[in-house]
């Protein structure tokens, strides 16, 4: 077996299944819930850019993700659901993304590791009262949130579930070309001991700001994702919960694995769907935020490399005693 | 073609209100190779320091290749070919001692920031093995960092440094730490850098062995100031160094 068979394998198997999905199950529930998967697969993802390969921990990650989700969607609410608007509307998020983190970056990034973590937090909340202010109302229609009309070539579920498969095919690529690259080395390193990057000559500041709008960029896609799944955007996408639920998906994926965020998503996602069905049966469910503490107590204690990094250790393992 | 000199002019560096270094002027030509000796607490990681830019001049000048880097950055100061190693082990842990070097040569050549998606060149990995290989460590290649042996560690650092191909390299205790058998080894390696000329050598040694074999100047610092400077023999045979730095006892070559 070739690395390249090894390595990717399993990958086109689980994207092969994955596509099967709409023929097999045909849509509706299952599929909306993948589409919601796949959304923050791809915010998860980006979140381990910062988080496991640039060592950089950011509390307020959702500003990106809301401000895909609400850009796109005004974009789409004012234009009557044009391919135009969301064309246009996704050009915008994207500028307002890179905007936005290198503003961020101008700010905070220079400063300790910490102050990074407040500032975005910090920025994160402003943005979700904004989301929901009076002032905005007539663009964002405040705390009520926005039904979001879509484009006629996607008002169907199969192909708002090819598209969002696709879209996230494309990013993972992107994403695994840019680790790989030497950009993605240097964020490595800076992961390793920022120190010693900084002596060897490398302008830590540069390649963080990189890694924060590469990485923001992923996030707001993420975001439009979210709104195209959802049809409906609200100041939710900007609540710190958001960006707390990505946090503990990258961490129970493993975080600088890059893969683990699409396991993370999925078990995140199905567990809340799960557990809020079960709710009505059962109200104790209702209280599953205590199982997701408990699990992230479990997986930190027991598997500090998330079940992809354990996976893939253990790989690593079995194949240095073979060699 | 500018000379790559290091000059220090009138240096003072204090720390905790407390002045470590003082008033200290020195040159250092390209190609030549200096040790600064002296007792615990004269300074001369300060001043090592102080010259990568690791801790702030409250006086005087650090002028390298023409350029007052007085006031530069630490990597800016890389860029223009400082490379330093430190006295403990400073390496990427998780990293392999390929992507470790690699890393090295990406800092040299200027990580194309253009171009995000774009595989590390093919030629960056084989210069890196070359690197590996002049530093006996070719057969570690694909392991981490923080699986190879202390003196490993030490051989990395320098493979590392080397890859940067600085004009000034600041070696802070090089053989620190290492088992007696690794120590000669190192030692073999450090000579060749010395005897190719391509650098100069500022080195921070306690070991007199060392400094005999690998330095042609040396430096005695006490409390921050220079007290002698001359070649190893010539230093270590002036009694003001034999009291101060070895409490009067009279030292001979090795």
């Amino acid at each position: 077996m070739t690395r390249h068979t090894r390595q990717f394998g399993p990958l086109l198997l689980i994207l092969v299944v994955v596509a099967l999905v709409p023929v097999l199950f045909g849509v509706g529930g299952i599929t909306n819930l993948l589409e919601q998967v796949f959304a923050f697969a791809l915010f998860a993802m980006s979140y381990d850019l910062l988080i496991g390969y640039t060592g950089v921990v950011s509390f307020g990650h959702a500003v990106f993700f809301g401000t895909g989700a609400y850009v796109v969607g005004i974009f789409l609410a004012h234009s009557g659901g044009s391919s135009g608007g969301l064309l246009v509307g996704t050009c915008v998020a994207l500028g307002m993304s890179i905007l936005l983190s290198l503003l961020i970056a101008s700010i905070s990034l220079r400063i300790r590791t910490v102050y990074f973590a407040m500032i975005t937090l910090a920025v994160g909340q402003t943005f979700y009262v904004l989301s929901g202010s009076q002032m905005l109302q007539p663009l964002t229609n405040a705390d009520d949130g926005m039904t979001v009309p879509l484009p006629v070539w996607l008002t169907h579920d199969r192909p708002v579930y090819y598209f969002s498969l696709a879209v996230l095919v494309l990013c993972l690529v992107l994403l695994r070309l840019f680790v790989r690259s030497p950009v993605g080395l240097v964020l490595q390193g800076i992961r390793e001991n920022e120190g010693r990057v900084l002596t060897l000559g490398h302008s830590v500041y540069r390649f963080k700001s990189i890694a924060f709008v590469i990485s923001g960029l992923m996030a707001t896609v993420a975001g439009i994702l979210y709104v195209i799944a959802q049809t409906f955007v609200s100041t939710g996408v900007y609540d710190v919960s958001i960006s707390l639920d990505v946090l503990l998906m990258t961490i129970i994926g493993g975080i600088g694995t890059l893969y683990g965020g699409l396991l993370g998503a999925l078990i995140i996602i199905v567990a809340q769907t799960e557990f809020t069905n079960l709710a009505g049966t059962y109200p104790i469910f209702g209280r599953y935020t205590i199982l997701f503490g408990v699990l992230y107590i479990v997986i930190v204690r027991f598997m500090p490399r998330g079940i992809v990094g354990t996976i893939l250790e253990s790989i690593k393992r079995r194949s240095g005693q073979e060699g | 073609m500018i000379e790559m000199d290091l000059e220090l002019a009138h240096l003072r560096v204090d720390y905790a209100q407390t002045t470590i270094i003082q008033d200290l002027s020195l040159n250092l030509q390209a190609g030549v190779s200096m040790a600064l000796v002296g007792p615990n607490g004269a300074g001369k990681t300060t001043l090592l320091n102080a010259i990568s830019g690791h801790c702030p001049v409250q006086a005087g000048r650090v002028v390298f290749g023409g350029h007052d880097v007085t006031r530069w950055s630490v990597d800016r100061r890389a860029r223009v070919g400082m490379g330093r190693s430190f006295q403990g082990i400073h390496l990427f842990p998780h990293l392999s001692t390929l992507e470790s070097v690699t890393l090295a040569i990406a800092a040299r050549e200027g990580t194309p920031t253009g171009r995000l998606f774009s595989r590390v060149p093919e030629q960056w990995q084989q210069e890196a093995h070359t690197y590996l290989q002049q530093t006996a460590l070719s057969h570690h290649a694909g392991k981490a960092a923080n699986t190879l042996s202390h003196g490993d560690k030490r051989k990395l650092e320098l493979a590392m440094l080397l890859a940067l191909r600085p004009a000034l390299l600041l070696l802070d205790e090089p053989t620190a730490g290492m088992a007696l058998a690794e120590v000669p080894v190192m030692l073999g390696l450090l000579e060749e850098i010395k005897a190719s000329g391509k650098y100069a050598i500022l080195l921070v040694e306690h070991k007199l062995d060392v400094v005999f074999r690998l330095s042609d100047e040396v430096v005695v610092l006490q409390q921050g100031s220079i007290l002698a400077q001359g070649t190893a023999h010539d230093v270590m045979a002036d009694e003001r160094v034999q009291a101060a730095y070895l409490g009067g006892q009279h030292v001979e070559s090795t």
